[in-house]
């Protein structure tokens, strides 16, 4: 316990640093932000006209939807790791060697300067919320309990997040190139995590397969629980899988990473 | 004094996927196992006291910074032993980053888009000081390093010379035993150079830190270090005083003559003529039977000089002067 207790301000330092940085480059993330926006809008009117009048389909009302997809967009966007590129420039680099010289495990550093980076995106919230409710549409949590259950399966959906990006950036220490796999993924996870369409809605066998990535953890499984769809068992069902993924994914990571510093080569002279 | 750096029979071998040939190689390589193995350090062998400061030289490619990366526990030695400080690097990595300090000449630790002062913070709470020490520290290096008028500007504004001490300063905050410095005055100018050899020769003096200097420039080896292991092709050439390499392999100095037209058997007492390009000769002699200022007025004196200059010799030239006298049979010493 020392020890972390030892090594913890160095990584809130870190994280600190971290977002510092990212919110130099607000202008950008600003123009994100606008894409998002337009991206919630798009969706609102191809799904109104889905529904065509409809009241309900499938037993879910539209504003439910509409809620469930600008939450769904806005969380994709405030969630989105940038870590994984963060290995990827500093293994291209070399600048790798500085920090795994250092008295503090390079997937600790990783971890809080992804804090440090998601950090810097909340004074947005500001902006994004109200914007989102005027080209979406956003209802307020199924209950109080739901809300409550939605915040922790927010932070589980993060920390899956968190840990796929670190993996997907530790691929670089074996191919010395890993756009396409970001891109690969940014595309994979957006659908399967129910971003565009809610998992309710997909076939019974792209379903099947949905329920058995991780993509879910990020947006479907959150905000199930946040519209009501998912109550009592059903919602701590899903907060258990994300629960599993948060472990699969972190002694996978451990093993990948065990074996990347056996492999390592670090470039440059 | 006690022994703090170890390194018995330690080598390193990279294997590396070859890539197969042809339009579609690169997919074809994922799924061929054929690797090409090279030995980047073959068996070297040292051993460093406290507080010594020593050049370790050779050639690029020569193994040196993977030597360097196997002392910070970066890489894994492939065999043999490493200890720093009682502990082995690449085992307790975390643990040997507390005890050394390591500056990457062709690299910063330094934030790039943030003042220098936010990653010397940092650097206080990850090495763990608390806040009088960090504060000593820090007022310490401000002023030996002349910091105070760029500690707020941002580091990408800095020029190359204040971005190498603000790095010196980060790698010395929590005072280390051992501090690798890899190349710290690539690329900078006379005085500032010299700024960084004065700090350099201080803190081994003052703090009695063990430093391992890697640099290609001749002048920082001589004027720092006593010692210098030298390595070629991944195995130690020549561990030994300074002096000893430069009296028997530096090959004098070269006074470069530009003369106004071409002109046929220049010579000159106590030089001897190396290279002649058109109206520019080279003649090497040694200083200290030879002084300089008696060439050069012996060479005004008989030719027309259009311009001059004195060239020193180059680590490269050294290297390659040894290592072909070993091809030769020529014993080492």
């Amino acid at each position: 316990m020392t020890e972390v207790a030892a090594r913890l301000p160095g990584l809130v330092k870190l994280a600190g640093l971290s977002a510092q940085v990212h919110y130099a480059y607000r202008v950008n993330l600003l123009l994100q932000l606008v894409g998002i926006l337009v991206q919630i809008y798009l969706l609102k009117v191809v799904w109104t006209t889905v529904y065509a009048g409809r009241a309900e389909v499938d037993g879910v009302a539209l504003p439910v939807l509409i809620s469930y997809l600008t939450l769904a967009n806005l969380q994709l966007w405030l969630l989105e790791t940038e870590v994984g590129r963060v290995i990827h420039e500093k293994v291209r680099e070399g600048t790798i060697a500085l920090d795994l010289a250092r008295p503090v495990g390079l997937i600790g550093q990783l971890v809080w300067r992804q804090i440090g980076l998601t950090a810097a995106l909340v004074p947005f919230l500001a902006v994004a919320l109200p914007a989102a409710l005027v080209v979406g549409g956003l209802q307020l949590p199924a209950s109080p309990e739901a809300g409550a259950l939605y915040a922790v399966s927010l932070a589980l959906g993060y920390g899956v997040s968190v840990l796929i990006a670190i993996l997907l950036g530790l691929v670089v220490f074996w191919t010395f190139e890993s756009h396409g796999v970001f891109a690969i993924y940014q595309f994979v996870n957006r659908f399967f995590a129910g971003a565009l369409v809610p998992l309710w809605f997909f076939p019974d066998q792209l379903r099947s397969v949905a329920e058995l990535l991780p993509f879910q953890t990020q947006a479907y499984l959150p905000l199930s629980i946040y519209v009501g769809r998912a109550t009592g068992t059903d919602a701590l069902r899903g907060i258990a899988v994300q629960a599993f993924w948060i472990l699969a994914l972190y002694l996978l990571t451990a093993a990948l990473w065990r074996k990347a510093m056996r492999h390592v080569v670090v470039q440059g002279g | 004094m006690p022994e703090i750096i170890r390194v018995h029979d330690l080598r390193k071998e990279f294997r590396r996927t070859k890539r197969a040939p042809g339009p579609l190689g690169g997919l074809r390589t994922l799924f061929t196992r054929q690797y090409e193995t090279t030995r980047a350090v073959d068996g070297v062998s040292f051993s460093l006291d406290q507080g010594e400061l020593v050049g370790y030289l050779g050639r690029n490619g020569a193994g040196k910074s993977t030597t360097i990366k196997m002392l910070t526990g970066i890489l894994t030695p492939t065999s043999g032993e490493v200890t720093v400080a009682g502990l082995v690097p690449w085992r307790d990595r975390q643990r040997n980053a507390l005890n050394i300090g390591v500056v990457f000449g062709q690299r910063t630790q330094l934030w790039w888009d943030l003042p220098l002062i936010e990653s010397l913070e940092l650097i206080g709470k990850m090495y763990r000081l608390d806040r009088a020490t960090y504060r000593r520290s820090l007022a310490r290096f401000s002023e030996l390093l002349e910091l105070g008028p760029f500690l707020r500007t941002p580091v990408r504004q800095l020029s190359l010379g204040q971005r190498m001490r603000g790095d010196l300063a980060a790698a010395m905050l929590y005072s280390p035993r051992v501090l690798y410095l890899d190349e710290p005055t690539v690329g900078l100018d006379v005085v500032a150079k010299e700024r960084i050899r004065g700090f350099i020769e201080q803190t081994n003096r003052a703090d009695g830190t063990t430093i391992v200097l890697t640099t290609h420039d001749l002048r920082d080896v001589e004027r720092l270090c006593r010692r210098i292991v030298l390595i070629e092709q991944g195995r130690v050439l020549f561990d030994g005083p300074v002096a000893e390499l430069t009296a028997r392999y530096a090959p004098g100095r070269v006074l470069v003559l530009h003369l106004e037209q071409e002109t046929a058997g220049v010579e000159l007492a106590g030089a001897e003529l190396v290279k002649s390009e058109g109206p520019r000769y080279s003649l090497r002699f040694d200083p200290a039977r030879t002084p300089v200022a008696g060439l050069i007025a012996a060479a005004t004196a008989r030719y027309s000089v259009v311009d001059l200059a004195i060239e020193e010799p180059e680590l490269e030239e050294v290297v390659r002067q040894i290592f072909e006298e070993r091809l030769d049979g020529q014993a080492l010493p």
